[in-house]
């Protein structure tokens, strides 16, 4: 059976038929989106290769439990996420907390500017210097606004699905994300004038 | 600050902050900032925050290659089909859960959902022989490491989910296992193997004596069917359950003792009323509560966490509502919600599983049913705690699963949480126990949680938390020995020559105190002919 052009979640009922075949399409499409999407969570590259795969066979594993009325890739995503916070409790690192250093560590010395508010020379700063201040201020977030940061701004995703995947509301979501970015931005301006 | 005509825009802001602004609303709210230069000013702040945050975002993944997982995972695969087909050894088992989980129902846990026309006394007793069944055919498992069924196929196995057990992890479990097969042969303890009510129950022995039922549990030491008997003998047929409902002479607490042989749909105008007339009664509402739970509906499972929470309000120092809570609770989804009740019962003085009262209202039952009040008496205290053993095993068995599915979603310090505090029940109720019922329903509470760590663990490879549960599982064996001593110790005094007066003393001690300091609370001189 070609897997090929088939919905997600149609590949997710072929599978729960044996159709192994199904799973592997999954695979090939999201495994780079879930290798990225825990790489946010476990910084280290083998780690996150690992998370992905083991995300993948849990996928597997509970195949008979997907309700395929349902979206399949806010289900990856949850699986995927519980499997990393998990291993950050096995092994007793704060995750979330390395993503600034793992940021610090991969940014590009490369010169590029950034948009910042847009408003003219004074608001251009050098990549560098404008990340290590955003960034510190994203040191001061706690797990939970720091997920939703990641989320929404590193992952793309809309408030509906970061809901669906953290176990909040839509609604409280955007609240968070509203209060977070308010923050991060009274954050920036303090860290700017000390500088 | 916002002023307030702006305010009417900020669900707008917070909208296209979140990426879900439709392009009607986007070119309103765009609109306004043309006009507004505080909103302006406060939303092109944020969003500039926010690109920056994207791009924060970009340069991490930037300059990752592309992976490529499509050959290990599906070689993780064939060895898991491989490990399933080959009725899979006990290191894999967190992988299998879902038909684990099936299996261990099937046999581990003989009886279905407590429920409508089921004679309670006999459930306990299916157990057991349910428990001998398992123990005696279940030798103990050696770790196998999966075979690898195409070695071009796999990756370089780095995966602790996808890896076979580590030598620590294998040699611990093998502790583990040696451990568990030190678990005694059940025969020494009684083994209920009747139908109850379905093959007769009260309505059908009239008349009864006591001399009857006791001869019936002597010779229940040594033959099953007489045990059986005992189970019949207590329990009410759906028919008379429902005469008595329908009765206007019935006393109220015959009546929901009726409403056990009942289906949930009958039960609960019974138990409501009786909740209504006895509004503090936290049995009642736990009862109440357990009925609303068995519909398996959204609706009735509402009702059934408002009943709970009263009964916990009424009784706030008896963990058992929060774990039927927690229960109900995970049925809704709420895995939150019900961590935190099992993280409560945790903290709670213990667990009281109200036998006591059960036995009495059954006990009334059975008079209004037409049995000799003594005969009645006797039979309660002989079957009291049957039904308790069951809700109780239930509870643990759903708990439990609920506890393989977090572990199947992957979320695996939710699923270990679960297991923990299923254990932590299970020691809960051992220690509160009165009734020997109680008891036995507690250590095998610890096993099934035991077991399910165990493989639990065994998947992570934590072999120091194996070798702990090794410990935990050679003080069962300890507790189950204990046990198994307290029912000889029954045998003996049932074989012995006791008169009428004598036995009412035993049925009373039993009704008021429990069954397992029974020869504490006997009077001395009471024994004999």
């Amino acid at each position: 059976m070609s897997a090929e052009g088939h919905t997600d979640e149609a590949l997710m009922a072929q599978l729960r038929d044996g159709h192994e075949s199904a799973l592997a399409e999954l695979v090939r499409r999201y495994q780079n989106d879930i290798f990225r999407f825990c790489l946010h969570y476990v910084k280290t590259v083998d780690v996150a290769k690992d998370m992905a795969q083991q995300t993948f066979i849990r996928v597997y594993t509970a195949r008979e439990r997907f309700d395929t009325s349902r979206k399949f890739k806010p289900w990856l995503l949850c699986i995927s996420r519980n499997l990393c916070l998990n291993e950050l409790k096995r092994k007793k690192t704060v995750s979330m907390e390395t993503l600034e250093e793992y940021a610090s560590s991969s940014r590009a010395e490369s010169g590029e500017v950034l948009r910042f508010s847009g408003e003219g020379p004074d608001e251009l700063m050098m990549v560098s210097e404008r990340r290590e201040l955003l960034e510190r201020a994203l040191g001061t977030l706690g797990d939970e606004a720091r997920e939703i940061v990641v989320l929404r701004f590193f992952e793309r995703m809309p408030a509906r699905e970061i809901a669906g995947i953290v176990g909040s509301t839509e609604g409280a979501v955007r609240t968070k994300l509203h209060r977070i970015l308010a923050g991060l931005r009274k954050k920036f301006a303090s860290c700017k004038e000390e500088l | 600050m916002i002023k307030n005509p702006c305010e009417k825009y900020e669900r707008d802001r917070m909208a296209l902050i979140a990426g879900e602004l439709d392009e009607q609303a986007r070119a309103a709210l765009n609109a306004h900032l043309d006009t507004c230069a505080v909103c302006r000013e406060e939303c092109q702040g944020l969003m500039a925050v926010g690109a920056d945050l994207e791009a924060i975002g970009d340069a991490m993944v930037d300059d990752l290659p592309p992976v490529d997982l499509v050959a290990s995972v599906m070689g993780r695969v064939e060895q898991l089909k491989l490990t399933e087909a080959e009725d899979p050894p006990s290191n894999v088992v967190p992988l299998k859960r879902p038909e684990a989980a099936k299996r261990l129902q099937g046999v581990r846990w003989l009886w279905p959902a407590a429920g409508a026309g089921v004679a309670v006394a006999a459930m306990l007793l299916l157990w057991v022989s349910g428990y001998r069944v398992t123990r005696l055919g279940d030798p103990p498992q050696v770790p196998q490491v999966a075979q690898a069924p195409d070695p071009e196929a796999v990756e370089a196995p780095e995966l602790h989910v996808a890896a076979a057990p580590t030598q620590e992890t294998a040699i611990a479990r093998t502790a583990f296992d040696e451990a568990k097969s030190q678990l005694p042969d059940f025969a020494a303890l009684p083994r209920w193997n009747g139908n109850g009510a379905a093959n007769g129950g009260v309505a059908s022995v009239e008349p009864l004596s006591i001399d009857d039922v006791l001869a019936a549990r002597r010779a229940a030491i040594t033959d099953p069917e007489s045990r059986s008997q005992i189970a019949q003998w207590a329990s009410l047929t759906e028919d008379k359950a429902r005469a008595l409902v329908a009765s206007a002479n019935a006393s109220l607490d015959a009546k929901v003792a009726a409403a056990e042989a009942l289906s949930a749909e009958e039960a609960q105008p019974v138990l409501l009323a009786a909740a209504q007339a006895v509004p503090d009664n936290p049995y009642l509402r736990y009862r109440l509560a357990s009925s609303y739970g068995e519909q398996d509906t959204p609706e009735a499972s509402v009702e059934a966490i408002a009943q709970l929470e009263v009964a916990s309000e009424l009784d706030p120092d008896n963990a058992l509502a929060q774990y039927r809570l927690a229960a109900e609770l995970f049925k809704q989804g709420d895995t939150q919600a019900s961590l935190a009740a099992l993280a409560d019962a945790a903290t709670m003085t213990g667990v009281n599983v109200y036998t006591a009262e059960a036995a009495a209202y059954q006990e009334q039952a059975m008079v209004e049913s037409g049995l000799d009040p003594s005969v009645a008496r006797l039979l309660a205290a002989f079957t009291a705690g049957s039904q308790q053993y069951t809700d109780l095993v239930d509870l643990g068995t759903q708990l439990l699963q609920f506890g393989r599915d977090q572990e199947a979603l992957g979320d695996m310090a939710a699923a270990q949480q679960v297991y923990e505090a299923v254990y932590g029940m299970g020691t809960q109720v051992y220690a509160d126990a009165a009734f020997s019922a109680e008891q036995l329903a507690g250590l095998d509470i610890q096993h099934a949680a035991t077991d399910a760590l165990a493989g639990f663990f065994e998947f992570l490879n934590m072999p120091e938390d194996i070798a702990a549960l090794t410990e935990r599982t050679l003080e069962l064996v300890q507790a189950f020995g204990g046990i198994g001593e307290i029912f000889g110790q029954l045998d003996d005094l049932f074989q012995q020559a006791l008169n009428s007066e004598f036995l009412m003393t035993i049925a009373d001690v039993i009704l008021g105190q429990g069954d397992l300091n029974l020869f504490d609370n006997l009077p001395e001189n009471g024994s004999g002919a």
